[in-house]
């Protein structure tokens, strides 16, 4: 009965304390055009100067996707979105299959390739650096970085009297409940962000249902994927999340939504604009080797025509990888049907040839090499490939 | 007394945990790898427990920024890179086709965040009586600093032996080209 009496006045004053934590004065309001910190010693000085550092490298990075006209293109997206404030921000597309964008304090944002290619449409793609956006506009790396250290010193002082005091195992707990208030408040800026960026997408004139389409997409795909722990990750409630469930951000994008008209969107306008990119793109999917999610992508991609060739070829690859029993004739049907295809890489016939002979069907592989060559006259395996087809000819002389 | 003693052994005990890289002279090096070569000069060999990058033996001559020379035996289901156990990272299959052999090799550089990978000059090359597949390699290390390569693959007693070595395109590549190509002509394959 005493030990039931201590837990119930420990646990009110947990959450006390959290209530506390998340009050610590974090809130660094909205930013103004062109502000920037005017005091150098200041902790906001201070995060400029390493994302400066940071932004420095990663423009030079070999990761950084070296394509003038597509950073152009994403400059003026963000322009749409972001308004008076255009001129004080950059943007970088990084090669990463990864679904990911991100906003640094000092106007620098990041965006993965990976998000590039998942995106149908213009709209899509233009609600995520509106989002963004909305993280640099109500500067809420400042805030997060204010909570989390809030928190810290708060938990730790709870903890040690938690201790102090005899609760022992209770005092994880002690340390939790402040940062999962700082967490908390990370979600809400999460949510913050989503409201900017869709209200920043409807102002801009974008369709504002794009905002449920690309994470209904997500989710949908890493539903599908192949490895447990992506579904797990994905959809776990931990405490500690920093971002909302996909569900019930989905069901809040839906709603805010509503409000605003429908506009058409161009599927096919957008994929022109990715299409020179795609085959590299899908490469770099396809090697993540999550062969469940990336089917589940290419069928959705394949939705938008003219680019038949490029989808059957990292279908095939996904299928020869993956390398189940079937999966040689999954994969050989894939590139088949690439081979049929317009915008074809010319690598579909190679891997024809290849798993033909593998298969001891020497004609068709011979075949196959040779209209490899055809397509690719000048491929960085051509003496490898003429090996081949030597050895096939002299099998067949 | 007792304490010193206590303290002295626990001191040494961790002292033999330490392994710090070694200098390797010139001649037959039979290392971590499953397969002999002969070095032509002095490298430095850095010990499995450093080497985060790959399996078997990675010298160098200038430190692993300036040059990288690996020589790896891959048994079946054996990845190139070293990974977590149930990490997607590609791996060798016995019997893989020489187009399938440079595949993972290419993709393993990739899995290590080298940027922009491609082969070039990819040709068949006989190693001690045994037919494998030599190919260039360019790309960008994660810094952007670009990188040129020379790639030696072959399959024999149910291993892939396959020996890389990565250098900056500017100067460092061109100075040890000669040696690696040496080494790599050394190559026995026996076990």
């Amino acid at each position: 009965m005493v030990k039931v009496a201590v837990r119930t006045r420990l646990v009110t004053a947990v959450a006390g304390m959290a209530a506390l934590s998340a009050c610590a004065s974090t809130d660094y309001g909205r930013r103004e055009v062109g502000e920037a910190p005017a005091d150098k010693s200041s902790a906001e000085a201070g995060m400029w100067l390493q994302m400066d550092e940071m932004e420095d490298r990663l423009a030079m990075s070999g990761h950084r996707v070296d394509d003038p006209a597509l950073d152009a293109y994403m400059k003026e997206i963000l322009c749409k979105v972001a308004g008076d404030y255009c001129g004080e921000l950059r943007v970088y597309v990084m090669e990463s299959p990864q679904f990911n964008a991100s906003m640094a304090p000092n106007g620098m944002m990041l965006v993965n390739t990976g998000l590039l290619l998942r995106a149908e449409t213009e709209a899509q793609l233009a609600f995520v650096l509106a989002h963004e956006f909305g993280h640099y506009l109500e500067n809420h790396s400042l805030e997060r970085r204010g909570a989390v250290k809030n928190a810290s010193v708060t938990g730790s002082i709870l903890s040690a009297g938690l201790i102090a005091a005899g609760a022992g195992a209770l005092a994880d707990l002690g340390y939790a409940a402040p940062m999962a208030g700082a967490f908390a408040f990370n979600r809400d800026q999460e949510r913050e962000a989503d409201r900017i960026g869709l209200e920043a997408l409807g102002e801009a004139g974008y369709d504002t249902a794009s905002g449920v389409g690309i994470w209904i997409n997500l989710r949908d795909e890493v539903e599908a994927s192949t490895n447990r722990k992506k579904r797990r990750r994905f959809n776990s409630a931990s405490l500690f999340d920093t971002h909302p469930l996909t569900e019930e951000r989905i069901a809040y994008l839906d709603q805010q939504s509503a409000a605003w008209p429908a506009v058409e969107t161009d599927p096919a306008a957008y994929r022109a604009r990715i299409r020179p990119h795609l085959p590299g793109w899908l490469a770099a999917q396809v090697a993540m080797r999550d062969a469940g999610s990336t089917l589940h992508l290419l069928d959705r991609l394949a939705q938008v025509p003219g680019d038949e060739g490029a989808i059957a070829y990292a279908r095939g690859e996904v299928y020869r990888f993956r390398g189940e029993e079937g999966d040689e004739a999954l994969a050989l049907a894939a590139y088949e049907a690439a081979g049929q295809a317009s915008n074809t890489p010319a690598e579909a016939f190679r891997q024809i040839g290849d798993l033909k002979m593998k298969a001891g069907e020497h004609t068709q592989a011979l075949a196959a090499l040779t209209t490899y060559l055809e397509h690719a006259p000048d491929a960085a395996d051509r003496a490898l490939v003429e090996n081949m087809i030597m050895k096939l000819e002299g099998e067949e002389g | 007394m007792k304490k010193a003693v206590s303290t002295g052994a626990a001191g040494l005990a961790l002292a033999g945990c330490v392994e710090t890289m070694s200098a390797v002279p010139a001649g037959p090096l039979d290392g971590d790898a499953g397969f002999t070569v002969t070095l032509q000069d002095d490298w430095t060999r850095v010990p499995a427990s450093i080497n985060m990058i790959t399996r078997g033996d990675l010298l160098t001559r200038d430190g692993l920024t300036l040059n990288q020379l690996h020589l790896i035996s891959l048994e079946d289901g054996e990845s190139l890179v070293r990974a977590a156990k149930d990490a997607d990272v590609p791996v060798y299959t016995a019997g893989m086709s020489a187009l399938e052999q440079v595949d993972l090799v290419t993709a393993s550089l990739q899995r290590l965040q080298y940027a922009d990978v491609a082969t070039a000059n990819v040709r068949p090359q006989d190693f001690d009586g045994t037919e494998g597949t030599r190919f260039d390699i360019t790309g960008k290390f994660r810094s952007g600093l670009d990188f040129r390569g020379d790639v030696a693959v072959a399959e024999a007693g149910d291993k892939m032996h396959v020996v890389v070595f990565l250098a900056p395109a500017a100067h460092y590549y061109d100075s040890d080209a000669g040696e690696v190509a040496g080494i790599i002509a050394s190559a026995d394959l026996a076990e």
